[in-house]
């Protein structure tokens, strides 16, 4: 082997003259040579399989379909000699379709899910999944919403906590149906996916969200705004940056929207903002360890209605001197406050000047403060719902303390001219609070506003009895804000105007809302996370 | 004819015609370069005296065959191992020299003969069992059993992609 200099002289340990030709002459030799050749060659020794792993597999990276019924799966895991092809892959459909017992649907068989999903960990560059799935014998087809999305929940549960979560772009359901007497199956790609992009993970077990909203999947909700089919999931503890659910899918969104035409970062024609979320918060969690991440917890509103109920019994103990404390720590109704750093790391949505808040288990103080700083130019803020809080029973029933500026945290909203937020009471007030309330707390609070807070441009502002236990007695209170003396002291009146609230039922399922000027909405959905 | 004169690795000089030479894409551009047929031997230093008989034979044999066209498609090369008879007949050596001619055709810049070689060496394993392989070409097998039956699934499992 002297022509080329570039070969050493053999060993007894030589693999052979075929694999000790220069690499070139090596792959002038193979690209005469089929796959199966490649893959018999490949496998007379280490030298062959290390040179030829790319060409016996090279077919594979883009596209990989497991299924587990076939025992295919098997080369894959733990220390295979094609564990280093594993970041290569970045399409995956995962077989055969899962389904679980439908008996007990409150009782998402988690393990099962687990387990469906574990192989796909292997494989860090996943950025396209499809996961088939069917219906149990013993579902009806009319609960076939219900059951996908518990089973997407328990599956996105699992799939957060991958390394390519960050890089998935699409995660699909493929459905199979089974035909009567075959054991065929007939394909049905439902009609709905799911993208994601941009999207902050809260790795941490601690920020992982435990309220699993009951129904976060609003794909119905998206169809029946008419936006093509296009349609939203989100799973906890993150943000969708799909600003335009218009523009899913193909087509347009494939020339606007990045790789995939699946949305984008930025809000360039943002200019409403509807926040949607079951469980935006109202779902505060204990201190979880660890070990419990991964498992769905709490989070439906009766479950925040009990714990309310078990706040106010805590209450009645306040004079404990340890009960700051005891809250902290044992009180699963206090939200935890994130520290600044994490939300403020997440994305700025600087063009949305009108923000919505459907919220069925209400909001707290920090939930504003984040919106705040994450919308900095709303001019028209509504929340429908109803705050929660870290109130104290002896405090009158506020939300606040006495004396306090009512929710101060609307002070970095600058640009505010209308803001339609609960009444700040607890459970969001009542009958009694309309007849004997003293307005002069949230009076002097929208003058703070105004002339400490430099809410210059504030000119409506109402408050919205959202009470889930009195939900036939809602009321509003609205102020507008006038200036006097050259525009530096402000006042407030209250007035009869019956801003543009649109009474939500919070006792029924929050379906998407219209913005006002819904004809061009774009409807968007800014997932808080949920520890907020 | 102009000829000129070659000096293998182990100094033996040959002449050849300069047409026959000049197959070898290095040789034409270094006469190119020199201008003129050169009165010294030009050396190649990486071929020895019995492949660059073997490889002037093939050039002799091809010396009036078209010049590969420069952009080929590896595509089409890709396609078939098909190789003509007097080819077939001249590659009828033993391994190590048919290692060596394809390393030589390399070193000098001959594509088709490159070609043929490789073509020659990719027949040798068409359609062989990894143990035929291993005979063929002489290949001990440093896999343990466990990993033999590993490998025999993972391409298995390849194959029905």
């Amino acid at each position: 082997m002297a022509a080329s200099g570039s070969t050493t002289a053999r060993t007894p340990a030589s693999p052979g003259l075929l694999f000790e030709l220069p690499m070139e002459l090596f792959d002038e030799i193979v690209v005469h040579l089929s796959r199966s050749d490649l893959a018999r060659l490949s496998s007379c020794c280490r030298a062959g399989r290390n040179l030829l792993s790319r060409d016996v597999f090279g077919h594979l990276p883009e596209s990989l379909t497991l299924d587990k019924r076939e025992g295919v799966l098997k080369p894959f895991p733990g220390l295979s000699s094609l564990r280093h092809l594993h970041s290569y892959f970045s399409y995956v459909v995962l077989k055969p379709p899962i389904s679980y017992d439908y008996a007990n649907i409150t009782s998402l068989q988690l393990e099962k899910i687990y387990e469906y999903v574990e192989t796909i960990k292997y494989f860090p560059n996943i950025d396209r999944l499809w996961v088939g799935w069917e219906l149990p014998s013993d579902c009806e087809e009319t609960d076939v919403d219900i059951y996908r999305e518990a089973l997407v929940a328990g599956i996105l549960k699992r799939l957060v906590t991958y390394e390519f979560w960050p890089k998935l772009n699409l995660f699909g359901l493929e459905r199979y149906k089974p035909i009567t007497n075959s054991e065929f199956r007939d394909k049905e790609r439902v009609s709905v996916s799911w993208h994601f992009g941009g999207i902050r993970v809260f790795r941490e077990a601690k920020e992982l969200v435990r309220g699993v909203p009951e129904r976060y999947i609003k794909a119905t909700s998206c169809k029946e705004e008419g936006h093509g089919g296009g349609c939203s999931c989100f799973a906890p503890g993150f943000q969708t940056t799909y600003m335009e659910v218009r523009r899913f899918g193909f087509g347009e969104a494939a020339a606007v929207g990045g790789r995939w035409g699946m949305g984008r970062e930025d809000v360039v024609l943002l200019n409403t903002l509807d926040v949607h979320t079951d469980t935006f918060v109202g779902t505060p969690f204990e201190d979880e360890d660890e070990e419990s991440e991964g498992v769905i917890g709490r989070g439906s509103e009766s479950e925040v209605e009990d714990d309310t109920s078990s706040s106010e019994d805590d209450g009645d103990s306040s004079n404990d001197e340890n009960e700051d404390e005891d809250r902290n720590t044992h009180n699963e109704n206090t939200p935890t406050t994130p520290s600044e750093s994490i939300f403020k790391s997440g994305l700025i949505y600087p063009f949305v000047k009108k923000l919505v808040m459907s919220v069925r288990t209400g909001i707290t103080r920090q939930n504003i403060t984040e919106l705040a700083w994450r919308c900095p130019n709303v001019s028209y803020l509504r929340i429908d719902g109803e705050l929660l809080t870290d109130w104290n029973i002896d405090n009158g029933g506020y939300a606040y303390q006495q004396g306090e500026v009512v929710y101060s945290e609307l002070m970095g909203l600058k640009s505010l001219e209308t803001v339609i937020v609960p009444w700040p009471s607890i459970g969001g007030g009542s009958v009694s609070d309309r007849m004997n309330m003293d307005w002069r707390q949230v009076e002097k609070s929208i003058i703070s506003w105004a002339e400490v807070g430099g809410l210059k441009l504030l000119r409506y502002v109402s408050f919205v009895n959202n009470s889930k236990k009195h939900p036939t007695s809602h009321w509003t209170r609205t102020y507008g804000i006038g200036w006097e003396g050259d525009g530096r002291r402000c006042t407030v009146r209250n007035v009869p105007e019956y801003l543009d609230y649109e009474r939500v039922s919070l006792h029924g399922r929050i379906s998407y809302m219209r913005a006002t000027e819904s004809s061009e909405a774009i409807y968007i959905v800014l997932y808080l996370s949920t520890y907020m | 004819m102009s000829q000129i004169t070659l000096l293998s690795s182990d100094n033996v000089e040959m002449k050849v015609d300069k047409e026959v030479a000049e197959r070898s894409i290095l040789i034409k551009n270094m006469l190119e370069d020199v201008g003129e047929t050169p009165d010294q031997a030009i050396p190649i230093p990486n071929v020895n005296e019995g492949v660059l008989r073997k490889v002037i034979e093939w050039c002799e044999h091809h010396r009036n065959d078209p010049p590969p066209p420069a952009d080929e498609d590896s595509d089409s090369r890709k396609k078939s191992t098909d190789i003509e008879e007097w080819d077939q007949k001249f590659m009828q050596v033993d391994q190590e020299m048919l290692f060596e001619i394809i390393l030589a055709a390399n070193y000098l810049d001959i594509k088709p003969l490159l070609d043929v070689g490789c073509k020659t060496v990719a027949n040798m394993i068409k359609g062989k069992s990894p143990e035929e392989i291993r005979k063929t070409f002489n290949i001990q097998n440093d896999f343990t059993p466990e990993e033999e039956d590993q490998i025999r699934r993972e391409n298995e499992w390849a194959e029905d992609r």
